[in-house]
């Protein structure tokens, strides 16, 4: 009876871009089972909420993560102005779009880079990021940060993008285009690249609706469902698109699906600042919410929830955000049971971990 | 008695200047690296400012016997060189390199850190891969020029190469495998990484990881010789031709490290062993029925 | 978005989950709310985009049951209510069960506490011209009275 070694996975780990701490007991050099632990970046911002007042906790909220930061900004806005049935004008709507899919294209460049970095593919890695810088320099022009920008607020949003900016902005995005489709190319059809990743943490359909998985994860299995499809508060009613989506489940899969939603968001931001409206760009607010509310956005990894429950003051009850990371903690513990060692990074890469999010 | 003097002084010469020029090897490697995905990169010399960092360390080494045995892998790795560039046995060259890598596994295994024993596993695989190939090269080079000695080889009457296509087609994919580059860096790389973190030398810290640097710039400089071997006979230009064709090879390491990912260890065990039949005993047999 | 709430009693909470399991809702969250006299929670479905939620409010000494043995994904939001609120959730499945080491923290349940309701503002005292040692106590407080009772009727 070989023995089990206990190989701890993180917290500190080249290839994770966030600390998480996952226990693999293996054989040789296959995993027998997958304990994750986390909290290693836990601050503690749900429960922030009851000392902030609720307007400036838009900042907070924002910095839950930095990648994903303007989405979660949004989504707490989203959250409050639906308990205070605060109608946000059309224009802050289309602007927080565009925003929007803007930081999906920057989340999904990373993810790539992060994934051939995984892989050893250094070259590749470098590419993308590089890529990447350019749409930080969109956002530092539009907004004044890279990463973090606080744009938006309970109400709309707090800077304007004027006819020109826009329009300079799908020009460059249909400039780096053809260097995406370049770059992609080299992942989808490079021999070692898909040695790597095809066949590679298999998650059939029945396992990715039984695992409640969301995002790319799930779309990737076959599993159509994408919050931007009924989104209510974003521009997508107006704007025409369909959710990408492919059927193997493996590794290779998920990311056709990731760099398919890439080419999907330069053409939505296209749409989006064709049909751009005039007019204000925030909602005045009064008082305190006194209500609960439960709003989803699809985020770069998935369906985020956030949920907010006021007691008529400024401070909030409760604010809970439940991120697309803390649903897909459980395909990954099933899909690294029974894998092989060198397969773990690129599991653990490949459901695009944000586990500041995770942990908030 | 001007042989010998000659093999003296041959190996003198390397074991002052091969650390510095395997040092430069390194550092031209990373710039062309960096250029290739362009951008800057650290500057050429940058390798002998690590290694300098690193002897001024405290040694925080796990055990006295991994010092040791990091000590007997930097002697065997210069005792492979010394017989290499005085003009030695072949074969005592390949063994005694085996031998210091051997040395290096056992280091790595007397951590009980479970990064540093895959590490080791996989160091292993990785000899298993590419010593039959560097066989069938010794082997190669005796049916050639009748001899297993350097010396003799190099003062062919014909470049060797023309005889051995395809055992160099064999070497150079072996070289990448030794000289840890993708699709081959599985056991450890220069830069951080990604499945062992640092594999081999995850224990080693300060002067234990600075000797297994000099080690590595000491093997580069007899692989590279190894390479010259089949460029260079009798003609005194060859030994030109030699370094050029060194350039060369190091040019597509690099090139093929930049365009591949990195394979599992089952892969590069199998293409390995295929390439070596492939390439390395069909040239063989070639050379036997031809004689 | 329409927000329904079904409350429901802690004894049905496994078999309201099997319907929902039944009819194909796959679980997006479990939501725990500090309330004064125990924990708020609420479990979160989502079918073809239909998105409803039941409510359980359980008191602070209570236990509640998993539901992994119908969502195994549930794990992850039960052991965080278990590891931050120190709510007793039992039964989870065996596998899954982290028994308090999911989360990494330095103290027990950190957010068991009720948030506390912040405190009234205090109204600064009106500024007393200052009083010789010589003046009876008893002058003192008619002033203060004097001076609460004017503010009493201008506020």
């Amino acid at each position: 009876m070989a023995e089990t070694t206990v190989i701890p996975f993180g917290p500190q780990h080249p290839v994770l871009p966030e600390p998480v701490h996952i226990d693999l007991e293996m054989q040789d050099e296959k995993v027998l089972r997958a304990i994750p632990s986390i909290g290693y970046v836990h601050r503690g911002l749900e429960k922030l909420v009851e000392k902030r007042d609720y307007q400036k906790f838009v900042y907070v909220a924002e910095r839950i993560c930095g990648i994903c930061s303007f989405g979660h900004g949004w989504g707490y806005c989203r959250a409050v102005e639906g308990a205070m049935h605060i109608d946000v004008p059309p224009r802050a709507k289309y602007l927080r779009t565009i925003w929007h899919e803007l930081s999906r294209i920057h989340s999904h460049l990373l993810w790539l880079g992060l994934m051939a970095d995984a892989m050893g593919f250094e070259n590749l890695f470098m590419s993308s990021w590089r890529m990447r810088e350019k749409i930080l320099d969109i956002f530092e022009e539009t907004t004044g940060g890279r990463i973090i920008f606080s744009v938006c607020k309970i109400g709309g949003v707090r800077r304007d993008m004027e006819k020109g900016t826009l329009n300079s902005i799908v020009d460059r995005l249909t400039d780096m285009e053809a260097e995406l489709r370049v770059i992609t190319d080299e992942f989808l059809k490079e021999p070692t690249v898909i040695r790597r990743m095809s066949g590679v943490g298999v998650l059939s359909r029945e396992d990715a609706i039984e695992l409640c998985c969301v995002g790319p994860v799930a779309r990737a299995s076959g599993v159509v469902g994408d919050m931007r499809l009924i989104d209510t508060e974003g521009a997508y009613q107006d704007l025409s698109f369909e959710p990408c989506v492919a059927t193997e489940g493996d590794c290779l899969a998920r990311c056709k699906v990731r760099i398919a939603e890439l080419f999907q968001s330069i053409g939505l931001i296209r749409q989006a600042v064709e049909k751009v409206p005039d007019g204000e760009i925030a909602a005045l607010v009064r008082g305190n919410p006194k209500e609960e509310f439960f709003t989803r956005i699809e985020q770069p990894r998935g369906e985020a929830i956030y949920y907010v429950k006021g007691n008529g003051t400024k401070f909030l009850d409760r604010m809970r955000v439940r991120t697309p990371t803390n649903a897909n903690i459980p395909a990954l513990v099933r899909a690294l049971q029974g894998c092989d060692y060198a397969d773990v990074p690129m599991l653990v890469v490949t459901i695009d971990p944000c586990i500041s999010c995770t942990e908030r | 008695m001007s042989k010998t003097l000659t093999a003296v002084l041959a190996g003198i010469a390397y074991v002052i200047f091969a650390p510095l020029l395997g040092g430069l090897l390194t550092g031209l490697d990373r710039k062309i690296t960096a250029h290739v995905q362009r951008r800057k990169g650290p500057p050429v010399l940058q390798p002998f400012y690590d290694v300098f960092k690193l002897l001024g360390k405290e040694n925080a080494s796990i055990n006295s016997a991994q010092d040791f045995y990091v000590g007997i892998f930097l002697l065997f790795t210069i005792l492979s060189g010394i017989f290499f560039f005085t003009g030695g046995d072949i074969l005592m060259v390949m063994l005694t390199a085996t031998l210091a890598g051997v040395c290096l596994v056992v280091a790595a295994y007397s951590s009980n850190s479970p990064f540093s024993q895959m590490g080791a596993e996989r160091e292993l695989m990785q000899d298993m891969s590419y010593e039959p190939m560097l066989l069938v090269t010794a082997i190669g080079f005796y049916l050639v020029t009748g001899s297993f000695r350097v010396e003799k080889i190099i003062s062919g009457p014909r470049v060797n190469i023309a005889f051995l296509p395809g055992i160099f087609i064999g070497l150079c994919f072996a070289l990448i495998i030794k000289f840890r580059k993708s699709p081959f860096d599985i056991s450890m790389s220069h830069e951080a990484h990604q499945e062992i973190v640092q594999g081999v030398v995850t224990e080693f810290s300060g002067p234990m990881l600075a000797m297994v640097q000099l080690a590595h710039w000491y093997e580069n400089v007899v692989l590279f010789g190894i390479v010259a071997l089949f460029f260079v006979w009798d003609a005194p230009w060859s030994f030109l031709l030699g370094l050029a064709c060194c350039a060369g090879v190091f040019i597509l390491g690099i090139v093929i490290d930049n365009s591949c990912a990195r394979v599992k260890w089952q892969h590069m065990l199998r293409s390995s062993w295929i390439m070596t039949l492939a390439a390395g005993c069909v040239n063989l047999l070639v050379l036997m029925a031809m004689r | 978005m329409k927000q329904e709430y079904t409350e429901i009693e802690s004894p049905a909470l496994l078999d309201n989950v099997k319907e929902m399991k039944e009819d194909g809702y796959r679980l997006v969250q479990i939501c725990c709310t500090r309330v004064p006299d125990g924990y708020e929670l609420t479990y979160s479905f989502d079918k073809e985009y239909n998105f409803c939620h039941l409510r359980l409010t359980v008191p602070e000494s209570g236990w509640v049951m998993s539901i992994t043995s119908l969502y195994w994904s549930a794990f992850i939001y039960e052991n965080e209510m278990h590891d931050l609120f120190g709510l007793d959730v039992r039964h989870i499945a065996n596998d899954v069960d982290y028994k308090g080491t999911f989360y990494r923290l330095s103290e027990k349940a950190p957010w068991h506490t009720p948030p506390k309701k912040p405190a009234p503002p205090v109204r600064p005292q009106a500024k007393q011209p200052p009083v010789s040692k010589a003046a009876p106590a008893g002058e003192a407080v008619k002033t203060t009275a004097k001076a609460e009772e004017g503010a009493k009727e201008h506020g």
